[in-house]
């Protein structure tokens, strides 16, 4: 509305020859700039026209000359009254009185941009009503967002517009084959993309419970627990089609800008269940405006649980960022470098008490310091209107500590050799405390350059915009570093150590072209953004299908609006969008160069029960299998999008229908290959007159194969998004101070594996292995669809005059659903030992060979039933308190109430207990 | 001392006998009372019959128990068997009542003495008498595997042959019940893990009173865990050849193997460390080829959690309960839902450990309750088909008494022998 206005002004100034007047106004204590300040010339003839302060605090006009009277009004400030003389152009300042005890009116949800896509804003106001932890947090201000309790001891990965992989039971899971969105997803601080393309932290335990499993973030993207929200300003959560000028992504972007300009001296200090959090920032004006220094440090203390101080997490952050400004002629020139430090610590440890001392241990350290530098030069008339370079580097130093006691059952054996080949294996005995370290480097560093050109041959409403971006990416680190015959696990097979220095680094470019067109005719306006992205991956080894191709991505959005002015004075407009956009993202260093995986097999079992240290011997044959594909694709996202925005008056309705196909999202799955082996015959071997171990070459031996599996890349997953998001924001009602907003989402999202896959049987009959020698191939879907309806009702009450900001939320699941997708257990084909090739698996196999039988799984058909949870309803409570000048006071209570009724599922009553999550900051500012 | 006393007795009235000839006396056998187990349910008891064994002259009478007999004068062993039927869950249970009184002296003048009976329900075939589950732990206090054995024992007065005997344990836990499709259990037996004694059929015989061991692996377990014990003298040990070093077995040499029919896993079966499985030991009358062809069996149920509903499908062999010779059913008080075994096999459960995950189960077994030892020295264990009666729970297992091994974590070592966990072998 307020550019609206504005908007009017100028239109209005531009024909009369005046005088330029530029007014600035600043806080009589701080000396900040006052924004949002509201003046209004009055003169002579009484024809009044308004300006509003900019961020700055500062509003241009060009008036004619004349005596005006300056009625200066601001929620926050006491009103005052000047009277000038205009003869010619004028800098006028004014000092405003804070009004005691009053906190301006503030935006404390998540905004719905009025651009082309769907996008969701997020200010420091709302980040201070919502008092997040990390930037997860935010995820609750978008459409269909719920509060959830913050789990800083696993990772906190993203995911926008989709229910995410749920458990039979609707409960999330943590799913590595559905985790290509959330890697896919672009997190661009200040103009720098976070590159996770070479993190590789992770251990060899793969167990779903274990320490390592809940905080890998390998192949997952962005961490959100290591982002501190403090020193944000504002956030741009891009959920529909992303304009081509952002690349190697599948879902979203989410662009974070940094505070950079003069602040007070804030400290802020929140306390919750689970987490301590202090962080201090300020931002200094050097000498002028044109030179700001913002510093920014934070400490979070975060557990899983207030009683259990063995498991928690702790993050340092501190930032420099220096921003300078400065005008050259006609040209705006930003200088923005800046220097970023984080660190994070998951640590967890076993209780001693339960575990004979404290042995087990998982420590994990992760150092980031990112330098980066943004140079903007723009210029309102010539051809290149805008320029903007961004490079930067970024180093991480991680390190993963694992100790774990570990206890071979009966006596285990372990690898003795990193290569392949035949030899004996190390013997294990007795307990072992294995030591077990990931030494990570992962060095990233870019240069984004994006220019905006308005040729002369367009017209005025008319822009181009092109781009180019490289990136390059590469662990530096000493990898999995620890001791062969101590490994993590005593059946810790199949791995070996390797050091990430080894693995090739890995290079993207992109290039792109967008074309933005506005055109208004009378009350009506049309948008159109249409771009095309080329992404590469420039110096891939010549044996990969994407070396040296380019994958262009179209990316397209449009709006047609129509605005009126209706009898009252009142404003009303239509919008309709539309988008559609392709998105690719290209895989990771693990995805391109995975772990080799190592068949290893025993030749010669021979356990001697009179001296087994001495006399016992283990003889392996080892091959090395390379898990890469060379035939790996990027995965790319289909997006599209229909939007319809009413405003009214001030109140706003839209609604956005969405669609997502993702069919070749990164998975590791199953191949299996026949391996042949040596079977050495031990009843020859007397073992009670050894005086050494057995000699091979005394022992008869038939060759013999097995089936052995290892996982490699590929692009088998699919991910489809489906959804509606829909808000309805009433414009605050004075009497109750009160704006109540209600928004909700439905989204169907559907995980399923997109090429056949490997399953093996465990049985054993008549002391065959069915798995050594014929495993089955299945055309069947391993996923879900999972559906959910949220709605959150939002009652935003902000009492100006008491200084007191309270939100009322009640945030209702109306129902979460998912169903196993359609199994087929009889396998299409299945691989045998024998030749290592795929039969086609009929009747007739069967007849031939009756263990081909057990390859069958028994599925009932009502396992693809759909589980449903009825609905949830919670309240939220949230209250912000001016105290004084300097001190503000907030609470939040998540869940004080909910309704969440018992049900019954195939005669099981189920009841779900709800614990409400409390904390509250303080925050000062000097 | 008993039997001393009985010695001392039998001596005296050996002595005292002496001077009395041929004259025979008129017995009426209801003067015997016969003491009776506790048994609910019980419906009718049958062929009651009494064998009087003249000890001076060898001389066996058989005769129905409520009539009358002449017989000589003289000390006598007194048998006791009938056939008696009860009710268990609506099932009658036939099963077998023995009792003996030795050395009782029978003439005109002692008229009356009782027989203490008991209720035997084998079938005349071996029994389990000790199954080792829990394992043991690592000075550490980590969970060691490896040692699990069973005890097999022939509890009759007659050899028999192992050859054949086959050890499974059950698919179905205790702890989780469903509504199993199709539903076979009321006549057989789900088996996830099936080893059978190899032998022709006369290769293992095994004498009255004497049992033999089967284990997992049959090594000094010492070597790899000091608070463990010696199986390399056990009789067999089910042994899981794999040639995948992340989850190989041990091949003992000096045990021999099972003969690995069917096990649900291609790693290595342990026993049921918690102890929510029921174990059995079975003679399966057909072939190998046959039963593996033939008893595989698939089927689903819906698993009702508090969670949700969870459809399951598995897959297994059956064993048909006639075929099985002793069973014991496992659980744990907190968790238990339900019986795997029917009753005539085991109407009773049995359990190392109170609760789930118990910390406390950790070199513990179930032994079989000793009830006396026959003249020729044989033991006899109570085998009343209903192993809440017939086993003691928590008890040293008998190799860690033999062995004098480590019976805790701390490795305090065994000091006493027993013949059930409880009853001390006293000389």
């Amino acid at each position: 509305m307020k550019k609206f206005y504005l908007l009017l002004i100028i239109l209005y100034c531009h024909n009369i020859t005046s005088q330029n007047i530029s007014i600035s106004l600043k806080d009589s204590g701080s000396g900040l700039g006052v924004s949002d300040a509201v003046i209004n010339f009055i003169n002579k003839n009484n024809t009044p026209f308004i300006i509003i302060t900019d961020e700055n605090g500062e509003a241009r006009t060009k008036i004619k000359n004349d005596t005006y009277k300056l009625y200066i009004t601001h929620l926050s400030y006491s009103s005052v009254v000047y009277e000038v003389q205009i003869t010619g152009d004028y800098l006028l300042e004014y000092k405003l009185e804070p009004k005691p005890n009053r906190l301006k009116e503030v935006v404390i949800t998540a905004s719905e941009s009025k651009g082309l896509g769907s996008v969701s804003k997020i200010g420091r106001d709302a980040m201070q009503h919502l008092q997040p932890t990390s930037f997860n947090d935010l995820m609750e201000l978008l459409p269909g967002g719920i509060s959830k309790d913050p789990d800083m001891t696993s990772v906190n990965s993203i995911s926008l517009r989709e229910t995410g992989p749920l458990s039979a039971t609707g409960a999330k899971s943590n799913n590595a084959d559905y985790a290509t969105n959330s890697l896919g997803t672009l997190f661009i601080i200040d103009g720098a993309p976070v590159i996770t393309d070479a993190n590789l932290q992770y251990t060899t335990i793969n167990s779903s419970v274990s320490a390592e499993n809940a905080r890998n973030t390998t192949n997952k993207g962005v961490d959100m627990r290591s982002i501190s929200t403090d020193d944000i300003e504002t956030v741009a959560i891009i959920r529909g089609i992303p304009s081509a000028e952002y690349g190697n992504l599948t879902s979203g972007v989410i662009d974070i800008k940094k505070i950079r300009r003069a602040t007070e001296l804030t400290l802020r200090w929140k306390e919750d269940e689970k987490s301590t959090l202090l962080s201090l920032g300020k931002g200094f004006r050097l000498n002028s405006d044109n030179h700001i220094l913002n510093l920014n440090t934070g400490f979070l203390n975060a557990c899983s649980d207030p009683r259990n101080r063995l498991e928690n997490y702790k993050r340092i952050n501190a930032a420099l960022r220096y921003t300078y400004s400065t005008d050259l002629g006609e040209n705006r020139f930003i200088w923005t470098p800046g220097i970023d430090f984080s660190g994070s610590f998951d640590d967890y440890k076993t209780d001693p008490d339960l575990d004979y001392g404290n042995i087990d241990k998982y420590k994990s350290t992760f150092r980031r310091l990112i330098i980066n530098s943004g140079f903007d030069i723009s210029n309102k008339s010539r051809l290149i209107r805008k320029t903007n370079i961004n490079i930067g580097v970024n180093s991480q130093f991680d390190k993963l500590e694992r100790s774990k006691l570990v206890s071979p059952q009966r006596a285990a054996i372990a690898p003795s050799s990193t290569e392949p080949g035949e030899y004996d294996a190390h013997l294990i005995f007795s307990e072992y405390v294995s030591e077990f370290t990931v030494d990570g480097k992962p060095f990233s560093a870019f240069i984004r350059a994006n220019t905006t050109l308005k040729p002369s041959f367009l017209t005025e409403r008319n822009s181009i915009k092109a781009g180019y971006e490289w990136s390059y990416t590469k662990n530096y680190g000493q990898g999995q570093i620890y001791d062969l015959s101590r490994p993590l696990t005593a059946s810790g097979w199949g791995n070996r150590p390797r050091t990430y220095k080894s693995i090739p680094g890995l290079q993207t470019q992109s290039f792109y072209i967008q074309d933005n067109l506005k055109y208004a005719i009378e009350k009506q306006l049309v948008e159109i953004e249409a771009g095309l992205r080329g992404e590469s991956i420039p110096g891939l080894d010549k044996r990969f299908t994407m070396s040296g191709k380019v994958y262009i991505d179209p990316r397209f959005n449009a709006r047609w609006k129509y605005e009126t002015q209706t009898e009252k004075n009142r404003i009303l407009s239509f919008a309709i969008s539309a988008g559609y956009g392709r998105n690719t993202k290209m895989p990771t260093l693990n995805y391109l160069y995975p772990d080799p995986s190592y068949c290893d097999i025993i030749q010669l079992g021979y356990y001697n029960t009179i001296n087994p240290q001495e006399y016992s011997r283990y003889n392996i044959i080892s091959y090395k299998q390379d898990a890469t594909n060379y035939e790996l694709q990027p995965a790319r996202n289909i997006k599209s999008e229909i939007r319809a925005d009413i405003e009214y008056a001030g109140h706003r309705f839209w609604i956005s229908v969405f669609s997502e196909n993702l069919n070749s999202g990164f998975r590791y799955s199953n191949t299996y290959s026949p391996y042949t082996f040596k079977k050495y015959d031990v009843s020859t071997i007397n073992g009670n007159s050894l005086t050494s171990k057995p000699e091979l070459s005394s022992l008869n031996y038939e060759l013999s194969k097995k089936l052995y599996g290892y996982q490699y890349v590929e692009n088998g997953s699919k991910q489809l998004k489906k959804g509606i998001e829909i808000e309805l924001d009433i414009k605050r009602i004075k009497p109750i101070y009160t704006a109540i907003r209600i928004s909700g989402a439905w989204f169907k999202s559907t995980y399923q594996n997109s090429r056949p896959m490997f399953n093996a049987i465990s049985s054993v009959i008549d002391n065959v292995s069915i798995s050594d020698n014929y495993v089955g191939l299945y055309n069947w879907n391993d996923g879900r669809e999972n559906e959910q309806l949220s709605t959150s009702i939002l009652l935003d009450t902000q009492v100006p005059s008491l200084g007191l900001i309270f939100s009322t939320s009640v945030q209702s699941m109306w129902f979460i659903s998912t169903q196993r997708l359609y199994q087929n257990g009889i396998p299409e084909s299945y691989i045998s030992v024998e030749d290592g090739l795929l039969h086609t698996y009929n009747d007739k196999a069967v007849e031939d060979n009756y263990l081909l039988q057990y390859l069958v799984y028994n599925i009932n058909e009502s396992s693809f039933n759909k589980y449903k949870i009825p609905p949830a309803v919670y309240l939220n409570l949230k209250i912000t308190k001016k105290i004084g000048e300097k001190l503000l006071l907030s609470f939040f209570s998540n869940r004080l109430f909910d309704y969440t009724p018992d049900f019954t599922r195939n005669g099981v009553l189920i009841r779900r207990n709800v614990s409400p999550y409390f904390g509250f900051e303080m925050s000062l500012k000097i | 001392m008993k039997h001393i006393l009985k010695l001392i007795l039998l001596i005296l009235i050996v002595s005292a006998c002496s001077d009395n000839e041929s004259l025979f006396f008129e017995k009426d056998t209801t003067d015997i009372s016969i003491i009776y187990p506790e048994i609910s349910g019980l419906v009718n008891e049958e062929n009651a019959l009494l064998t009087l064994v003249n000890r001076s002259t060898n001389e066996t009478v058989n005769i129905n128990y409520g009539n009358k007999i002449n017989l000589l004068p003289g000390l006598y062993d007194c048998h006791y068997e009938s056939i008696i039927n009860y009710e268990v869950e609506g099932i009658i249970v036939k099963a077998q009542l023995l009792g003996s009184s030795f050395s009782v002296k029978l003439g005109k003048e002692e008229t009356s003495f009782s027989i203490e009976t008991y209720l035997f329900a084998s079938k005349n075939d071996f029994i389990i008498r000790e199954i080792f589950f829990t394992g043991t732990l690592r000075s550490t206090g980590k969970q060691y595997y490896g040692d699990g054995y069973v005890e097999i024992f022939n509890n009759t007065d007659h050899i028999l042959y192992a050859d054949g005997i086959a050890l499974v344990e059950s698919d179905f836990t205790s702890t989780q019940k469903y509504d199993y499709r199709p539903d076979i259990r009321k006549d057989t037996m789900s088996i996830q893990a099936l080893y059978v004694i190899p032998g022709s059929g006369t290769d293992h015989p095994v004498m009255p009173g004497e049992g033999f061991i089967l284990c997992d692996v049959g090594i000094d377990h010492r070597v790899a865990n000091p608070n463990s014990f010696d199986l390399s003298k056990a009789d067999y040990e089910w042994y899981d050849e794999s040639n995948s070093p992340s989850n190989m077995d041990i091949d003992s040499e000096t045990v021999p193997n099972l003969d690995k029919w069917y096990c649900y896993t291609n790693s290595f079966w342990v026993l049921h460390n918690r102890g929510f499985k029921s174990y059995a030991i079975a003679r399966i009358p057909i072939g190998k080829d046959e039963y593996m062809k033939d008893y595989f069996y698939k089927y689903s149920y819906t698993m009702s959690l508090p969670a949700g509903n969870f459809y399951m499908e598995k897959s297994a062999y059956k064993l048909p309960n006639n075929w099985i010779v002793d069973g014991v059913n496992c659980s744990v008080e907190t968790k238990r839902l339900w019986n795997i075994l029917p009753p005539d096999i085991d109407a009773g459960w049995t359990h190392c450990g109170y609760t789930d995950s118990d910390a406390n189960r950790y070199f513990k077994s179930i032994r079989r309750k000793f009830l006396y030892k026959t003249v020729d020295g044989r033991s006899v264990y109570k085998d009343t088909n209903n192993s809440t009666n017939d086993f003691n729970t928590e008890c040293i297992p008998s190799l860690i008494e033999l062995q004098r091994t480590a019976t805790d974590a701390m490795g305090t070592p065994a000091t006493i022998i027993t013949y059930d966990g409880f009853t001390p072998v006293s000389e």
